[in-house]
């Protein structure tokens, strides 16, 4: 994976060089012991040579035949796009409409796109489950979830 | 004979009312674990380390480790019916236990499985109780510098979760050991990394981040990929032959003794033990050519490995607190919220914790047996579950979960983030082990090198001129050559085992 190596590390490369850059701001000693900035100086800049060798180790490897894709152009692909977007509107969602009717919509949204089921099977086993995630965790384990902002039931 | 009254407390314990339903419940969800593929024993500890928060610490930690020694009961029945390991310590089970549920062989394979489980299991539960206590006694000459040299010798753990490149498996536990300096420092007080966030200061919470490495990563891997064809294998005669019991009393006698003292070893897990044990008893045979072809030691031999092997990493825990693989460093998280710190002090502060725990696992392996044999043809439907539907329920459990331990949503976000980016780690070969094993012990070997550092006025010969921690560091020069070369002998070893897997799987298919 030639290229995925090259961008992983140069992105590491980069957060590291911040990292360190903001260690060195903390106290290297407090005078008998280490200080805070002692540990995560030296971790950064371990994470900054690393992935400089990652690096040019990657820049050397030959790209062979038969590499593993990186992302396959599949139905694969779609379903986890759905996955990850629907998590992330998911996240957005409980913010404002809270932990119930964000997780059905979530579920009944994932039965459907990703399941590729029914309407009425996904809205149903979304109820189902909906209502068993707050019967355990909200109901009897007394998980204080957000109500959202919207409250539409 | 203290042992043994010891061992009496232990069970007076256990067999509460309270302690007696929170064991089966542990157990019973690890089964579940175990045997639904796209979630582990790590991750289901750390969804379920918030729910336990309101159960006292006893009970909780019973539940917890209940887990994870259920998950490798679990582990076994994807593997024999549908050549999918639940869990990495049963593949090596999916390699004779598959050809034996071709063979019409399913139920004698399972409940070979469930059998070397259980007897694996209450063997290295008495060498757990025999060996804990010797190993707390000496634990209490323990200072700083010890604890440094010992938190390091766990990090050579790292070594053994590298994966395919080591390089990477450095950077992803130097990265486990950035993220668990954010938040304030413990000894200084100073804010670090968190930029007057007061979400951050209170650091990044492990279990947001096992949660979204482990569970949510597994799930969009699984998507990527096509989803598992359900269940097919038609069960039939239950019960080991008298030859299979011949065939199979050496490998679990052996498997029993070897998985446990491997799993007493930083950097070995149950995974580990279950491909030694394998390849001892293929070595041990008289006809290792048969090994592959659907033998019932070669269901034995892994699956009481791997159970002896979670008794065995529970020494280390609990005596020196160290977390010899990925389930038992967020169990070790478990035990730190729940105010029990493992180390030398535990058997003499918390001995009916302690002997308990112990207690409890004698009990759970009895459970496991009942769940297990009985209940092997539900377990088979419950894998007919489409993914399509078990990984949205998984989806949102990650979020309770993650939601659940501080009960705020930025350890939700943390967990995405991470899934996202175990994501692509797993796609770039970084293993996301090693920074959970960073997140946990990093804190602690800070602490410990920082006050010895302070003690001795700078001078690092501090770790070298004491002998309990000369002798760690020494220790840690080997595990770290071993590992080294064990990686290299594993390597050439596991690639045998994974060409012998793709020819079943591609047998399989034809």
């Amino acid at each position: 994976m030639k290229k995925g190596d090259l961008i992983i590390s140069a992105i590491l490369f980069l957060v590291s060089l911040v990292y360190v850059i903001e260690a060195r701001k903390l106290p290297m000693s407090d005078g008998l012991s280490p200080g805070a900035g002692f540990i995560p100086f030296g971790v950064g800049l371990s994470v900054l040579f690393l992935s400089a060798f990652l690096f040019l180790k990657s820049l050397k490897m030959k790209t062979t035949v038969g590499q593993t894709v990186f992302l396959k152009k599949e139905q694969g692909l779609r379903d986890l796009g759905y996955i990850m977007i629907s998590l992330f509107i998911y996240l957005v969602g409980i913010h404002f409409f809270g932990f119930r009717v964000s997780t059905f919509l979530f579920l009944a949204f994932l039965f459907k796109s990703v399941g590729r089921y029914g309407y009425a099977f996904s809205c149903g086993i979304s109820l189902l489950t909906t209502l068993t995630l707050y019967g355990i965790f909200e109901y009897w384990l007394e998980m204080p979830f957000p109500a959202g902002r919207v409250v539409l039931f | 004979m203290e042992v043994i009254s010891k061992l009496m407390l232990g069970f007076s314990v256990a067999l509460t009312p309270i302690n007696l339903l929170y064991c089966f419940v542990g157990v019973t969800i690890g089964t579940l674990i175990g045997v639904l593929p796209g979630i582990g024993p790590t991750a289901g500890i750390a969804i379920l380390i918030p729910v336990s928060l309101s159960l006292p610490p006893t009970t909780a930690i019973i539940m917890l480790a209940g887990i994870y020694y259920g998950s490798m009961y679990g582990g076994s029945t994807t593997a024999i019916l549908i050549n999918t390991p639940g869990e990495a310590a049963s593949i090596p089970t999916a390699l004779d236990g598959y050809k034996l549920a071709r063979q019409g062989r399913a139920g004698a394979a399972l409940a070979m499985a469930a059998m070397a489980s259980f007897i694996a299991g209450t063997i290295s539960i008495i060498g757990l109780m025999l060996l804990a206590p010797p190993l707390a006694s000496v634990a209490l000459a323990f200072g700083p510098p010890e604890y440094f040299s010992l938190m390091f010798l766990g990090l050579t753990i790292v070594v053994s979760l590298a994966g395919k490149s080591l390089i990477k498996g450095l950077v992803s536990a130097l990265l486990g050991i950035m993220i668990s300096t954010i938040g304030v420092d413990p000894i200084s007080g100073t804010e670090r990394f968190s930029y007057g966030n007061a979400n951050l200061l209170a650091g990044i919470d492990f279990i947001s981040v096992v949660v979204g490495l482990f569970a949510i990563t597994e799930i969009l891997i699984n998507a990527e990929e096509s989803m598992i064809e359900v269940f097919k294998t038609k069960l039939k005669g239950l019960w080991p032959t008298l030859q299979d019991w011949k065939d199979s009393k050496g490998a679990l006698i052996r498997s029993s003794i070897l998985g446990f003292l491997i799993g007493l070893l930083p950097g070995a897990s149950a995974s580990v033990a279950a491909f030694i044990c394998y390849d001892v008893e293929k070595k041990w045979s008289k006809h290792p050519e048969k090994f592959g072809q659907g033998v019932i030691e070669g269901v034995a031999a892994p699956e009481g490995a791997n159970n002896s092997a979670v008794a065995g990493g529970l020494v280390p825990l609990l005596t020196l607190g160290i977390p010899p693989s990925a389930p038992l460093a967020v169990l070790l998280g478990a035990l730190m919220i729940h105010g029990l710190r493992p180390g030398p002090l535990l058997f003499e502060q918390n001995p009916n914790f302690v002997w308990g725990l112990i207690g409890s696992m004698y009990i759970g392996n009895i459970m496991l047996l009942v769940l297990n044999l009985p209940l092997v043809g539900f377990w088979a439907r419950l894998i007919k579950v489409p993914y399509p539907i078990l990984a949205p329920v998984v989806l949102a459990l990650c979020v309770i979960g993650s939601y659940g331990v501080r009960n705020n949503m930025l350890d939700v976000w943390i967990a995405l983030f991470f899934g996202v980016l175990g994501f692509f780690m797993r796609k770039l070969d970084f293993p996301a082990a090693p920074v959970i094993l960073s997140i946990i012990l990093a804190p602690m070997i800070e602490n410990a090198l920082r006050q010895s550092l302070g003690i001795s006025r700078g001078s690092i010969l501090i770790f070298f001129t004491r002998p309990i921690s000369a002798g760690l560091l020494i220790l840690a020069a080997v595990s770290l050559t071993l590992s080294v070369y064990g990686r290299i002998k594993e390597s050439s070893k596991t690639q045998q085992l994974i060409g012998s897997t793709s020819d079943y799987i591609e047998g399989s298919k034809k």
